[in-house]
């Protein structure tokens, strides 16, 4: 159990730490520490230790609860127990402790020795990453403005600058372009807050960045800054390379919070005169309680930023070899195949495997120059990293080459350059070729990547045009109105309506031989079947189509003078005009009388030949 | 062909020719800044023939070995004219210039496609589409008052001949107004992300690239590898 001060003013915080070591609490026992008012807590936070001696492994896991506390009498107060009920149903309990409260101002304050810059919250602050900041940091240093207690007296003068921010922290300020920065925001407040929200997160322009996970519950940890406890709670760590050279800054972190502000309410003095008893009394109790002077806590909405970070990238040295591409730390390099005897056409795997540590993402594979009897496919690259203690792991380059000629080869011999970070200059590796024996009958390899060498565009000149030509250019209305419209009044007169008599002539002379053939073709389905009336019937309606469509008359209209009169005037001979009669007659007589079925055959065959003599003149 | 460009010959006016003949000269006599600012102010003026224009600025600024401006107004001038066989050559030549490759896929797009709906002249397209919509008129006109025989077969052929160039005509109106590329003016770095940071990949100067999105000052192309970064505005010529 950690104690901030066993002597505390009236409103004063009174921090109380417990650690519970291995034992596996279950629940806190009271809710109620008078004369003190709990203000803040119990925040948990666990640690777990594990430790090795003489081969022995030890391990305790310590939970601490945060308690905060003020009190508003003065006086000499026995500390009540705070009690744990443990998983085993028997309760753990904390040792009393004797506090002594007593009036505000009387307690000494702490000399300040150094005046940090008012609008500087940080200055003097202590940088975790920093090992020489920590001597000047041992020195305890109360803060201006507010007093020891964090007790604001006037509430319109709040500053709360030194009580809640936030801070990036970057491990070196001055890098090689590629080299690794660890980045992390965290968050110091000294008052309680509800709730912490980022209005605008850090900008890395210039970095490749990439977040390394954070636990899902947030640490929280107290941290002394300038003598004052503040609750630290990391929100974010990110793993910077920085990709150019120059000065880089990381913008700002900005967040808001609702703050709970301490303030004490200073003593009223009511002259009013009490109405009744009840309001006297009340009155008085008041009077005690203000003349002590009370503690509230006031909800404060707070804006705050980190300050902005700036880092110099230098640039890496200039003479950097061919085989340098872009690798910054420190790495190993090799390469494997998976046989070492092939037949041609056959796919060998070769692979390039890059360890290390360093800013592996942004390394491009090296350049490897095979034979030319082997075609090379893009490689397929394989990652694998972690962020944490620092960037590092494997990237894989799997390569397939086909070999289309048989003979002795060799993979080749690959360089791989980095700049090495401790020896400040550029280290080349080197995969050792392998042979290769490839067996079996040459093969064509396709034509892939021959076409650029063929015909060398970078040397041609351009083409210079013919002579210019202006061009007239018919503008869009005209176009719709002169195209358009005709086209549409084109249409309108398609879908006019037409009398009867103009439709039917417009039916071609194709489409009724083709109506005239397909009637014929069932009257001979009919002739087969020996159905007698429905043969007749067929026979007849293909004469009467065949001689109306061919007269250009209505069906209705055709009798067998007038037909004989028009056939007249088309020059279609007596004979066959008297031919065309007597099949009329003979079809139509059919129907009534019982002609056999050779009658019906001989009338088939009489009809094709007049009416094929008759399509040769009337065509 | 011969045909067509009688076709041609009858709706091309002549006109004064001073400022374009002023900036050829200009370029004959290798002073090619002046040339480019001829040719533009014949672009202000009317009856210009868009693609000749870009062509010639678009040589000029090769010249000048400004590859990727020049590359910019080649691709202008491909979009007002796509069958161009010696503006393709000098396209592939201003790529191989920035070592670029000249066979990406990118580079011409929907090739058939565009040959076909590029095959007439916009402006010859609009004539001819108004001379068989009035050909087609008359027929119709005709035709309900006079019959004469196969002429409604030939009315049908003429209206799919109408329906063909009209498809043209709008075909090639869809390419002429294809908007959002872009051709990249210098070295860049392309970030996967809209805030600028995490992974970033360089993008070569003259690359043809789609933009897909905007915001602010930046905005998201699709590269000819056919995947997308964020680059700065500054960083290309829109096309």
């Amino acid at each position: 159990m950690q104690i901030s001060s066993r002597k505390i003013e009236v409103g004063e915080e009174l921090l109380i730490i417990l650690s519970l070591t291995n034992l596996n609490e279950r629940e806190l026992m009271q809710k109620k520490y008078d004369p003190f008012i709990l203000i803040g807590g119990p925040s948990q936070s666990r640690s777990m230790n594990t430790s090795i001696i003489n081969g022995r492994m030890s391990s305790s896991q310590t939970n601490s609860y945060t308690f905060q506390f003020v009190c508003k009498k003065t006086g000499k107060y026995t500390f009540p127990k705070i009690t744990f009920k443990l998983a085993d149903g028997t309760l753990a309990e904390s040792q009393p402790v004797v506090i002594e409260v007593v009036k505000q101002g009387s307690l000494p304050r702490q000399a300040q020795q150094r005046q940090p810059d008012p609008y500087d919250p940080f200055a003097g602050f202590f940088d975790p990453f920093d090992p020489f900041a920590n001597q000047q940091q041992r020195q305890p240093q109360a803060p201006p403005q507010t007093n020891n207690s964090g007790i604001y007296t006037d509430p319109s003068k709040l500053d709360l600058k030194r009580d809640i921010f936030a801070r990036i922290h970057v491990n070196k300020n001055k890098v090689y372009v590629g080299e690794q920065i660890y980045a992390s925001i965290k968050i110091y407040t000294a008052l309680n807050s509800k709730g912490f929200e980022a209005e605008k997160l850090p900008n890395f322009n210039g970095f490749w960045s990439q977040d390394i996970p954070m636990p899902e519950k947030l640490e929280m940890k107290r941290e002394t800054i300038n003598g004052r406890e503040f609750v630290s709670v990391e929100i974010k760590r990110i793993t910077l390379f920085p990709t150019k050279a120059g000065t880089l800054e990381i913008t700002p972190l900005k967040m808001k919070t609702i703050a709970l502000v301490p303030v004490s309410v200073k003593p009223q003095r009511n002259s009013r005169q009490p109405r009744d008893l009840m309001e006297a009394i009340q009155m008085m109790m008041d009077a005690q309680m203000n003349s002590v002077g009370g503690v509230e806590f006031k909800e404060i909405p707070y804006s705050f930023s980190s300050g902005s970070e700036k880092i110099t990238v230098l640039p890496l040295p200039e003479n950097a070899p061919a085989s340098f591409t872009g690798g910054v730390g420190k790495y190993t390099f090799n390469s494997f195949i998976d046989k070492k005897e092939l037949k041609t056409d056959e796919a060998l795997n070769y692979r390039l495997e890059l360890n290390g540590t360093g800013n592996l993402p942004m390394i491009d594979a090296p350049k490897a120059t095979w034979s030319e009897d082997f075609e090379l496919y893009d490689p397929q690259l394989k990652e694998n990293y972690s962020s944490v203690p620092s960037f590092s792991g494997t990237k894989v380059w799997n390569y397939v080459a086909i070999p289309h000629q048989p003979g002795n080869f060799q993979t080749p011999n690959l360089e791989f350059t980095y700049f090495d970070l401790d020896q400040k200059k550029y280290v080349t590796l080197t995969a050792p070729s392998t042979p290769i024996k490839v067996t079996g009958s040459p093969t064509k390899a396709k034509e892939k990547s021959k076409k650029f060498d063929e015909f060398n565009y970078a040397k041609q000149k351009i083409k210079e045009s013919a002579p210019y030509a202006k061009s007239n250019t018919l503008s869009n209305s005209l176009f719709y109105g002169l195209g358009i419209l005709p086209l549409i009044l084109a249409f309108i007169i398609g879908f006019l309506p037409k009398n009867e008599e103009k439709s039917e002539r417009f039916i071609s002379g194709k489409r009724i031989s083709e109506q005239v053939t397909k009637q014929m073709k069932q009257a001979e389905i009919h002739l087969k079947a020996e159905d007698k009336n429905a043969f007749y019937q067929e026979l007849t309606r293909a004469y009467w189509n065949y001689l109306g469509n061919k007269l250009r008359m209505e069906t209705s209209d055709l009798s067998r003078s007038n037909i004989s009169d028009k056939l007249k005037e088309r020059k279609v001979s007596d004979d066959l005009i008297q031919q065309m009669i007597n099949l009329i007659d003979r079809s139509e007589m059919g129907l009534y009388t019982a002609y056999g079925s050779q009658a019906m055959e001989t009338l088939y065959n009489e009809s094709l030949t007049v009416l094929n003599e008759l399509e040769k003149i009337l065509v | 062909m011969k045909n067509l460009s009688l076709f041609i010959m009858l709706f091309i006016g002549f006109g004064v020719y001073s400022q374009s003949e002023e900036a050829l000269k200009a370029y004959n006599a290798q002073n090619y800044e002046e040339a480019i600012s001829l040719w533009n102010k014949e672009l202000a003026s009317p009856n210009r023939s868009l693609e000749q224009v870009f062509f010639q600025i678009g040589n000029a600024y090769f010249k000048l070995q400004d590859y990727s401006k020049s590359l910019a107004f080649y691709e202008k001038s491909l979009r007002e004219d796509y069958n161009q066989t010696d503006l393709k050559f000098n396209i592939k030549v201003a790529r191989a210039k920035l070592s670029l490759d000249t066979e990406n896929k990118t580079l011409f797009t929907h090739d058939w496609i565009k040959k076909i709906a590029y095959l007439i002249p916009l402006n010859l397209l609009k004539w001819m589409v108004i001379v068989f919509s009035l050909i087609l008129f008359i027929l119709s006109a005709v035709h309900y008052f006079k019959e004469i025989q196969y002429f409604a077969l030939f009315k049908n052929y003429a209206l799919i001949f109408v329906f063909f160039l009209i498809g043209l005509f709008f075909l090639q109106n869809y390419f002429k107004s294809e908007k959002g590329f872009a051709i990249i003016s210098k070295q860049t770095t392309g970030f996967e992300n809209a805030s600028m940071k995490g992974k970033s990949k360089p993008i070569h100067e003259g690359e043809k690239v789609e933009i897909v999105d905007e915001i602010g000052n930046t905005a998201q192309v699709k590269t000819e590898a056919d995947t997308k970064y964020w680059i700065e505005k500054s960083n290309f010529y829109i096309i």
